[in-house]
């Protein structure tokens, strides 16, 4: 049995922030060079590119996109110009839902995927039991634990994963009432495995996504990644039925010296009070994994 | 973003000697450079001259977008030390700098920008970035070949240039650092194609003396260290290693090294420090020895102890074993209880059971 067509059609999802023209223009000329490989290999029917922009302002008028559109020989480029700071969550179900695929392709906007990648997740998702998989990031490998018979994995990251949309739209898409930009991802991966779809990694299907280091290796967060990953911690642990776990984070973050950290209590509380908060679910804990403040077991510290 | 015309004079040539790690690791390089912010570069691939790995490297190739397929060159070469290698590719490259990015090396995408920001203050010197090191290994991930790391990206980099700390061992990665080309030409360098193990630190080394290194402070590249990738076997190449030619010629430093040297670990500290370390550790394996040889004697201890009472135990039993046969003899045989008979709560009566 499989649901996948032997050669599919791909929307890419992607949000853009403030970011600049050239970055699109590197995005589309990737996509392109990815869709052209995987188009050879028999595996892709269609490839539309789908821009969401939720800046101030936007970042490309018509002559930019049409120009983005004429450079390209095997992907369709779409641009919408959102008028509102949608985040990640909400934006990708808006690009999900005024665009039509066999599969959704999670990507942020400054990612760069190699030639093959897209041919990789192709070839894994013609296994119709997996509802989404992932590449590896670098040059900073996500230290999030898989199975390397199988590539099975608690979660996959919205940086860039391959979805299949009849799985994606079978779990509502994003939760984009609970979450704005960060764990949005690991929340809708626990839902698709909850719904019986597997998660998996595939490191052979890499992409770039630049981070930085500081001297010592170590990951430094901007402090809008400490912010949103507070608050996210929160309402992923409220939502998948893990008090302990909240009761723990909350602790650690009134205990922080760091304002975001205070921030993202506040807002916490705030929705908590408001009885906005998402319906508590997997009262068994199946499927959310919390391991020493991760959603997985890491390989590694980072 | 920054890029230079195909074609045009570029700022920094990358010399990628290819086939150690397999074309995954090439893959994964060459997306790197994709990445970059700066695309003001070329790719000079030099190859092993064996036809499976050219046309691995040309699949390679061919599956770039135009922004590094157009800036890449690939050289064939038959020549088998490092230096070699990296001589047959700086032949062919024109860029004002040049580095060397091994193949499955990753670099972060201000790699070109953080070198060409220093170029203007550089004034020539070779120019250095920090790189970070970190473990993988080649897996078969749901049958397909991939790489995966094993272990948390560590610092070996000083933040500082110390000559005499680089004489000791090879702490700064290759990616890590890049020099300026016109050496060539003003000065004959190249790489020592006599060594045969690492050509970089052997050029690091001289150059640092030569022309001098800018620290540039920040981490941008990481090299991996390979679990299960075969090591070249060195016996087999005539030759010297790089640690013999820094052995055999002079170092000289520059102001402010004599300081550091005193005021830190000079080589002298550094030696003393190893041997006080070998000495510890021996002073630890000696206590453990002893730790295990109390062990030992415990556990004997109590060995023979267990067959001392298990001696006695037997004795018991046959002792039991006569007055029960005794007792066989001397009174009737018991009744045994009714169903549903419970015990007393007498103890006089206990174990007995009453109708």
């Amino acid at each position: 049995m499989n649901d996948t067509p032997a050669a599919a059609s791909v929307a890419v999802l992607t949000v853009l922030y403030g970011n600049a023209p050239e970055a699109v223009t590197r995005t589309v000329e990737v996509f392109d060079n990815a869709a052209r490989i995987a188009a050879r290999a028999g595996l892709l029917s269609r490839l539309v590119l789908a821009f969401g922009d939720a800046s101030p302002e936007p970042l490309l008028d018509d002559q930019q996109v049409a120009h983005l559109q004429g450079s390209t020989g095997s992907i369709e480029v779409t641009y919408e110009f959102f008028d509102e700071n949608t985040g990640t969550s909400r934006g990708q179900n808006r690009l999900s839902r005024s665009t039509s695929s066999d599969l959704v392709l999670l990507c942020n906007p400054d990612v760069v995927p190699e030639g093959r990648a897209l041919v990789r997740l192709l070839e894994t998702l013609a296994d119709p039991s997996i509802g989404l998989a992932e590449a590896k990031q670098q040059p900073v490998e996500h230290p999030k634990d898989y199975d390397v018979a199988t590539g099975d994995t608690s979660w996959g990251s919205g940086a860039f994963s391959l979805v299949r949309r009849s799985a994606f739209e079978e779990v509502g898409g994003f939760d984009e009432a609970t979450f704005f930009l960060y764990c949005d991802d690991v929340d809708l991966s626990w839902r698709l495995r909850e719904a019986g779809h597997r998660v998996v990694n595939h490191p052979a299907a890499v992409v770039f996504h630049d981070k930085d280091l500081s001297a010592s290796g170590g990951w430094v967060p901007t402090e809008a990644e400490r912010y949103y990953s507070a608050e996210a911690a929160l309402l992923l642990a409220h939502k998948w039925s893990r008090d302990d776990v909240l009761e723990e984070v909350l602790q650690m973050l009134d205990g922080s010296r760091e304002e975001v950290h205070h921030r993202a209590v506040a807002e916490f509380r705030r929705r908590l009070g408001a009885g906005t908060l998402a319906p508590q679910r997997d009262a068994e804990h199946v499927v959310g994994t919390f391991v020493d403040g991760n959603y997985a077991a890491h390989r590694f510290a980072l | 973003m920054t890029a230079t015309e195909p074609g045009g004079v570029p700022f920094i040539s990358v010399l990628v000697p290819v086939g150690t790690v397999g074309d995954q690791g090439l893959r994964e390089t060459l997306l790197c450079l994709a990445g970059q912010d700066d695309t003001d570069l070329e790719v000079v691939l030099v190859v092993l001259d064996d036809e499976a790995t050219v046309v691995a490297t040309e699949t390679v190739v061919a599956d770039q977008p135009p922004r590094i397929s157009a800036r890449v060159r690939v050289v064939r070469t038959d020549a088998r030390t490092p230096g070699a290698v990296r001589n047959a590719g700086l032949a062919h490259a024109r860029g004002r700098y040049v580095t060397v990015l091994p193949e499955g090396d990753l670099v972060l995408g201000s790699w070109v920008r953080a070198f060409r920001d220093a170029e203007a203050s550089a004034s020539g010197r070779l120019v250095r970035a920090l790189g970070v090191v970190q473990e993988h290994a080649l897996v078969e991930v749901a049958g397909v070949p991939s790489v995966r790391a094993q272990g948390s990206p560590r610092s070996e980099s000083p933040e500082q240039f110390s000559l005499w700390q680089h004489a000791l061992e090879p702490l700064t990665q290759p990616s890590a650092w890049a020099w300026p080309r016109a050496l060539v030409g003003t000065h004959d360098v190249a790489y020592d194609e006599d060594v045969v193990d690492d050509a970089d630190w052997e050029l690091l080394l001289r150059l640092g003396q030569l022309v001098g290194v800018v620290d540039l402070g920040v981490v941008t590249s990481l090299h991996r260290d390979w679990s299960g990738v075969e090591e070249p076997d060195l016996k087999a190449t005539a030759g010297p290693t790089a640690r013999d030619v820094l052995d055999a010629r002079p170092l000289l430093v520059p102001a402010g090294e004599a300081g550091r040297m005193r005021s830190g670990a000079s080589p002298g500290a550094a030696v003393r420090e190893f041997v006080d370390e070998l000495a510890s550790r021996d002073e630890l394996i000696r206590l453990k020895d002893d730790h295990i040889r109390n062990i030992e004697a415990l556990l004997e201890d109590r060995e023979a102890r267990v067959t001392r009472l298990q001696e006695r135990l037997d004795k018991r039993t046959a002792q039991v074993e006569k007055l029960r046969a005794r007792l066989r003899i001397d009174a009737p045989a018991e009744e045994s209880p009714a169903p549903g008979a419970r015990p007393t709560e007498d103890d006089r009566g206990r174990g007995w059971f009453r109708r």
